[in-house]
C-alpha cells in the first residue's frame, strides 16, 4: 500500500488552492442556507447548481456539490432545535430532544453539540475515506463485467429493501427506472430506442431533469399543496459552548454515532437518515436513564447528528472508488463528474488524484468551516426561517427551470422534469418510493452494458456470475440480504423500522 | 389509501409494463447467447409487468396502526399543485417566443400573485426585481445562453 501521508498534503494543496477554497466555502454556505430552509433539500440544491459548475473546474465544483450535501447536514439540525422543523429529513430525529432543550433554556448547548458532533462525525468519516478508499478502488480494478453486475444487484436489492414500506413496490420503481435508462440509443450497438422519432430522446432522458423533477418540483407540489408554516422559537440563544458536564455526557454517543453513520453510509441505499434513527435508538438502548430520551437529553443531539455528518463521508466511497453512487445524493454528484467527462471509479484516484484528493480533503476544510461558520450565524438563519413559502416556492421552480433548461437549451428537458414532477407527486400520493426508481435509472446503462457482455463473453451462460467467485459472492450477499430478514425476525422489524423512517 | 387507488396505480403500471414489452420486442431481442438492443428493456418490460400483475392481485396491504396519522388540519390544495405545474409548463412554452425577461417576470407575477392575492403592488415590484436579477446573474454575469425576445432581452 502506498504511503497515505503525501496523498493528503497533495490533497490539501488542491483543497486550499484560493479558487477551490471559494468553492468550498459557497458550498457549505448554500448547503447551510437550504439546510435551514424546509421545503428544499440538497438534491433540489445541487441540481440546480449544475450550470453554474460548467464554468468552474471539476474540482471545484465537485467540491462545491459536496459541500452543500455535508452543510445541509449541519443547517437542518438549527431548525430542529430551534423551530421543531427538520430543515432536512437527516434532522428528523434531532428534534426530539434539540426542541425540547431549546424550550428548557439550553438552546444554545444543543446548537453547539450538533455543530461540534457533526463537525468530529464529518472528520471521522474523512479520515475512513482516506483509510478505506484507495484500497478498495485497487480491488475494484480487477472487477469485469461479471463482478460488476453482481455489485450492482447487491446494490439493488439493498436500496429496494430499505426503500420504503412495500417491497413490491420497490422492486416495480426499480424495473421502470432501468427500463426508462434504456430509452435512447443502445449502449453496444447504437440502435435508436423508444426514441419515437425525438431528438431529445436520441440521447436518452436527462439525469438531470428526472431528478430535478422526482425531487425538486415534486417538493414543490406537495408543499403547495399542503401550505407550509413556519413558527420559530424566540428564545436567547446564550452558552453556545458546551460545558465540561455536557462534553462528558457526549463524547462517546458522538464517537458511536460517528462510526455507526460512517459504516452505515457506504451501504447502498442508506443515505443519512437511517443512521440518525439507528444511533438515536442505540443511545437510547445503552443509555442507563434512557427515560430522558425525548425530553431533552444532550446525547439525542450529539449521536444523530454526529452520524448524519459521517454518513455524508461514508456515501462518498462507493462513488468514488466504484463509480457506482449510493444514495440519490451521490447519484446527483456522479452526474456532476459525467458532465465534465469524468467517470468516477476505480481509475479516478489514478488517473485524477486531484480530483479525489481535493475532494476528500476539501471536506475536513469545509467541516472546519462549517464550525467557524455556524455558530456566530446562527441568528442569521434564524431570520430566514421568516420568509414566507409563498415567495420561496416560485423562486425554486423558477432555478430549477433555468437549471434544467441551460443544461442542454432545449425547452423539451423542461417539459420532462416537469412530467416527472408530476409523477413524483404522483407516485407519493400512491405510495411509490422515487429512490430505487432514479438510482436504477442512474446505473441502468452499466447494469445493461455489464449483462450483455458478461453473456457475451460465456457465450450464452448465465453460470458465469456463479463461478467467478466475486460475482458469486455480491450474488450470495444480496440472497442473504433477502432471506436473512425472513430467518430472523428481529432483523427484520428493525429493517422495515428502517424501511419506513428512511422512505422520505 | 383504498384498495381501488391501489389497483388503478398497480393497473397503470401494468398498461406500461405490456406497451414496453410489446415495443421492446420491435427492437432485435436476440437470445441468451448474443443478446441485441431489445434484450435487456424487452425482460425489464416483462418483469415489469408481473410485478404490476402482483401487486393488483395481492389483497390489498394492511398499514400499521402505529403509522402517524396524516396531520393535515386542512384539506389538502390539490387544484393549487396542479396550477404551480401548469404554470411551469406555460414557462417552458413561452421561454423561446417570448424571451427569458418577459417569460421570468409574467411567470412570478402570477405565482407571487397568486400567493398573496391582496398585496399585488408587491407581487409586482418582487417579481420585477427577480427577473432582472436573475437575467443580470445568469444572462450577464454566468453567461448562460437564455433565449431573447422580439424585443431584445
Amino acid at each position: 500500500m502506498e504511503p497515505i501521508l503525501p496523498s493528503v498534503l497533495y490533497g490539501f494543496s488542491v483543497s486550499l488552492h484560493p479558487q477551490n477554497l471559494a468553492a468550498c466555502f459557497v458550498g457549505v454556505f448554500i448547503g447551510t442556507l437550504i439546510g435551514v430552509l424546509p421545503g428544499i433539500g440538497p438534491v433540489a440544491t445541487m441540481s440546480i447548481l449544475f450550470p453554474v459548475t460548467y464554468a468552474m473546474s471539476p474540482t471545484a465544483s465537485i467540491i462545491m456539490m459536496a459541500g452543500i450535501y455535508y452543510g445541509a447536514m449541519y443547517g437542518g439540525s438549527t431548525t430542529s432545535i430551534l423551530a421543531n422543523i427538520p430543515g432536512e429529513a437527516a434532522s428528523v430525529v434531532t428534534c426530539l430532544d434539540g426542541y425540547q432543550m431549546a424550550r428548557q433554556g439550553l438552546a444554545g448547548p444543543a446548537l453547539g453539540i450538533a455543530a461540534f458532533g457533526s463537525f468530529i462525525g464529518g472528520t471521522a468519516s474523512v479520515l475512513g475515506i482516506m483509510l478505506l478508499g484507495p484500497p478498495l478502488a485497487s480491488v475494484a480494478l480487477r472487477f469485469g463485467p461479471p463482478e460488476i453486475f453482481g455489485l450492482l444487484v447487491l446494490g439493488f436489492t439493498m436500496v429496494t429493501y430499505l426503500a420504503g414500506a412495500s417491497k413490491l413496490k420497490a422492486v416495480a420503481m426499480a424495473l421502470l427506472g432501468l427500463f426508462l435508462g434504456t430509452v435512447g440509443l443502445d449502449p453496444l450497438t447504437a440502435t435508436p430506442r423508444f426514441t419515437y422519432g425525438s431528438i431529445t430522446l436520441m440521447d436518452g432522458l436527462g439525469l438531470v431533469p428526472i431528478i430535478m423533477g422526482l425531487f425538486g418540483i415534486t417538493e414543490v407540489l406537495l408543499n403547495v399543496e399542503r401550505g407550509v408554516r413556519q413558527e420559530v422559537f424566540k428564545a436567547q440563544i446564550k452558552g453556545l459552548l458546551p460545558t465540561r458536564q455536557q462534553w462528558k455526557e457526549s463524547a462517546a454517543p458522538i464517537a458511536r454515532g460517528s462510526f455507526l453513520g460512517f459504516f452505515l453510509g457506504i451501504l447502498p441505499g442508506i443515505g443519512a437518515i437511517i443512521p440518525t434513527f439507528l444511533s438515536y435508538a442505540l443511545e437510547k438502548r445503552i443509555s442507563r436513564h434512557p427515560e430522558r430520551f425525548g425530553a431533552g437529553a444532550i446525547e439525542g443531539v450529539a449521536a444523530p447528528e454526529s452520524a448524519n455528518n459521517a454518513a455524508t463521508g461514508g456515501s462518498m466511497i462507493p462513488l468514488l472508488t466504484l463509480g457506482i453512487p449510493p444514495n440519490v445524493v451521490m447519484a446527483v454528484l456522479l452526474g456532476a463528474f459525467l458532465v465534465h467527462g469524468i467517470q468516477p471509479g476505480p481509475l479516478l484516484i489514478k488517473e485524477h488524484p486531484e480530483i479525489f484528493w481535493g475532494v476528500i480533503t476539501s471536506m475536513y476544510v469545509g467541516n472546519v468551516m462549517l464550525l467557524v461558520l455556524n455558530l456566530p450565524l446562527i441568528g442569521l438563519w434564524v431570520q430566514l426561517l421568516k420568509i414566507p413559502y409563498g415567495v420561496l416556492f416560485p423562486l425554486i421552480l423558477l432555478f430549477c427551470i433555468i437549471g434544467v433548461y441551460t443544461v442542454s437549451t432545449n425547452v423539451w428537458d423542461v417539459i420532462v422534469m416537469l412530467a416527472f414532477g408530476g409523477l413524483g407527486y404522483l407516485m407519493k400520493k400512491f405510495e411509490y418510493e422515487p429512490m430505487p426508481l432514479v438510482l436504477a435509472f442512474v446505473l441502468g446503462r452499466l447494469a445493461e452494458e455489464s449483462i450483455r457482455q458478461s453473456l457475451l463473453l460465456s457465450r450464452g451462460s448465465v453460470t458465469i456470475f456463479l463461478v467467478h467467485p466475486i460475482a458469486a459472492g455480491f450474488l450470495g450477499a444480496a440472497l442473504l440480504v433477502v432471506l436473512l430478514p425472513l430467518v430472523v425476525p428481529r432483523l427484520r422489524t428493525a429493517l422495515q423500522m428502517a424501511g419506513a423512517l428512511g422512505g422520505t | 389509501m383504498t384498495p381501488t387507488r391501489e389497483r388503478v396505480a398497480a393497473a397503470v403500471l401494468l398498461l406500461f409494463g405490456l406497451a414496453g414489452a410489446v415495443e421492446a420486442a420491435r427492437l432485435t431481442v436476440g437470445e441468451l447467447r448474443h443478446p441485441g438492443p431489445g434484450f435487456f428493456p424487452f425482460w425489464l418490460a416483462v418483469a415489469l409487468s408481473l410485478v404490476s400483475l402482483v401487486l393488483l392481485a395481492l389483497p390489498p396491504r394492511r398499514i400499521p396502526a402505529t403509522a402517524p396519522a396524516p396531520a393535515t388540519p386542512e384539506p389538502p390544495h390539490r387544484a393549487r399543485a396542479a396550477a404551480t405545474l401548469l404554470a411551469g409548463v406555460a414557462y417552458a412554452f413561452a421561454l423561446e417566443p417570448l424571451g427569458f425577461l418577459a417569460t421570468t417576470f409574467l411567470f412570478l407575477a402570477v405565482l407571487f400573485g397568486a400567493a398573496q392575492p391582496q398585496r399585488w403592488v408587491v407581487s409586482v415590484a418582487l417579481s420585477v426585481t427577480t427577473a432582472v436579477l436573475t437575467y443580470v446573474v445568469f444572462k450577464i454575469w454566468l453567461a448562460v445562453q437564455l433565449p431573447s425576445g422580439p424585443w431584445g432581452f
